[in-house]
């Protein structure tokens, strides 16, 4: 009992040191007014077609979303702030045990997209977006199973290779 | 059709109406075409090409710091023509639900259409960059390969938490 | 109008008037300065704009009309009008290199300025002829003639390039 008690407390904190960590990165450079952050809670479903190419069909996964936050700077890569936002960013999924879904580069835009499951139906994904002169951090959190997760990003694949 | 034929010549002599123009580019890119009409999509598609063609160099802004400005002197700030695509809500409501908020150039804007509008362009132009990449979709199962930081990274081990 | 407003109202506005310069200057650099400084204008009549009805209209008659100064201006510098100076390429050469859609903006481009602008206004920015109407100076009736002769330009020059490829084709 004591040793299932202590794996469940141990599992909390490291959900919630997980979660505090992408939540503090958003906290940390959020009001810094060099950045641009935007939040967006219950207004999720009427968003329903910006997630058109990359959930098909899926209102009830929109549904099961809970937020979405978005961090954009707008700076050379080389300056510092860049460089210490993206040094974050890195850390967190390193350490967060993020899996990378798709990546994908157009001219001079990389996108990555990763997610993870923490819990039971915890859901995060990002998507991190890399140019010449601008940054951006999306955070999708949910409440969603792994195979919920993995239809969407199927969806995303799917897509992708049956372009072109 | 023939009705697809008239409404071609319309357009030619300017007199179709918006609606009917929407109508006719429709039908043109609907691939179910006439075959003497085929040569048309072109068009249509250049008008679409052209819509994306956003300002793609950082465009400045102008801000005043606290609304407060001596003799005229104007603060220019950098600002990245994405922020530059939305579309947005002419004026600042009443605060509204506090998780929809933006925070741009440290101003709260609690505007839940803004921030929506916000998180819809963001949202609109991965997908974009999704759809034209050729990349294929990395094997799901392979984690640690797969994950390839950004940039280089600080050669640390993860702690344990306990 | 505060700060605020007003970014908000322009860079909601700024690909519009980014691509409306770039039609009319036909360069994406004296494009983007174009915005910038009649981002900088308006903010000086910034007090003024919380009279006008129709914000998007009257920053495009705005941005039209400080593009074509510009072009004025150039002109009474240049030996050669801007306009004057882009010269219709080889059609041969033309074909070969691109694909059809990049070869029709670029008849769009070889356009008189009128022409030009008020068939962008329209088809891709789908603007309504009153609206073009007052961005132009012009009367509904005589934006829809230049509306129809810019189309009917585009449309014989698609066909002539047409016939061009048919005739390369069964050379081949």
């Amino acid at each position: 009992m004591k040793k299932t008690m202590t794996l469940i407390a141990v599992l909390f904190i490291v959900a919630a040191i997980q979660a505090q960590t992408l939540q503090s990165l958003f906290d940390k450079y959020g009001n810094d007014e060099r950045f641009e952050y935007v939040s967006v809670g219950k207004g999720m479903m009427n968003m329903a077609s910006a997630f058109g190419g990359m959930v098909k069909n899926d209102k009830e996964l929109i549904s099961k979303m809970t937020g979405i936050k978005i961090l954009t700077l707008n700076q050379s890569s080389d300056s510092p702030l860049m460089k210490s936002v993206v040094r974050d960013m890195d850390q967190i999924v390193e350490k967060g045990n993020f899996e990378t879904a798709v990546e994908a580069r157009e001219k001079d835009q990389k996108v990555h997209i990763y997610y993870r499951i923490t819990g039971k139906d915890n859901a995060d994904m990002l998507i991190v977006t890399k140019e010449k002169n601008e940054f951006n951090v999306i955070w999708i959190s949910g409440k969603m199973s792994k195979e919920e997760m993995m239809h969407t990003f199927s969806s995303a694949g799917g897509m992708i290779n049956s372009l072109g | 059709m023939e009705k697809m034929s008239e409404l071609l010549e319309k357009y030619f002599r300017g007199e179709t109406s918006l609606a009917e123009e929407k109508e006719l580019k429709k039908y043109i890119l609907s691939g179910n075409v006439e075959p003497e009409h085929v040569v048309y999509s072109s068009l249509f598609q250049a008008f679409d090409q052209e819509k994306n063609d956003n300002a793609v160099v950082p465009l400045k802004k102008i801000v005043s710091r606290n609304h407060m400005f001596r003799n005229n002197w104007v603060k220019i700030v950098s600002y990245s023509g994405i922020a530059a695509a939305l579309l947005l809500a002419l004026w600042i409501q009443r605060p509204q639900h506090s998780d929809d908020f933006a925070i741009i150039l440290g101003n709260k804007i609690e505007n839940q259409e803004y921030a929506q509008k916000y998180a819809t362009a963001k949202l609109t132009k991965v997908n974009n960059v999704l759809k034209s990449s050729m990349e294929p979709l990395q094997s799901l199962n392979d984690v640690k390969r797969s994950l390839k930081p950004l940039r280089t990274m600080p050669d640390f081990k993860s702690e344990t938490t306990e | 109008m505060d700060s605020i407003q007003f970014n908000t109202q322009i860079i909601a506005l700024s690909d519009k008037l980014f691509r409306l310069a770039k039609s009319i200057l036909r360069n994406s650099d004296a494009a983007q300065d174009a915005v910038q400084d009649l981002s900088l204008k308006l903010w000086e009549k910034r007090g003024k704009l919380d009279e006008i009805e129709n914000i998007q209209a009257f920053t495009m008659r705005s941005m039209r009309n400080l593009c074509l100064d510009a072009i004025r201006q150039k002109h009474n510098e240049d030996e050669f009008p801007a306009e004057l100076e882009f010269v219709e390429p080889n059609p041969h050469q033309q074909i070969e290199s691109k694909d059809l859609v990049t070869r029709i903006r670029e008849m769009i481009d070889e356009l008189p300025e009128l022409q030009r602008t008020i068939i962008r206004m329209r088809d891709v920015e789908g603007m309504e002829l009153s609206e073009i109407a007052y961005i132009t100076s012009l009367t509904e009736n005589a934006v829809s003639v230049n509306l129809s002769r810019g189309r009917q330009k585009i449309k014989d020059k698609i066909m002539k390039e047409q016939k061009i490829v048919e005739e390369t084709v069964w050379k081949r």
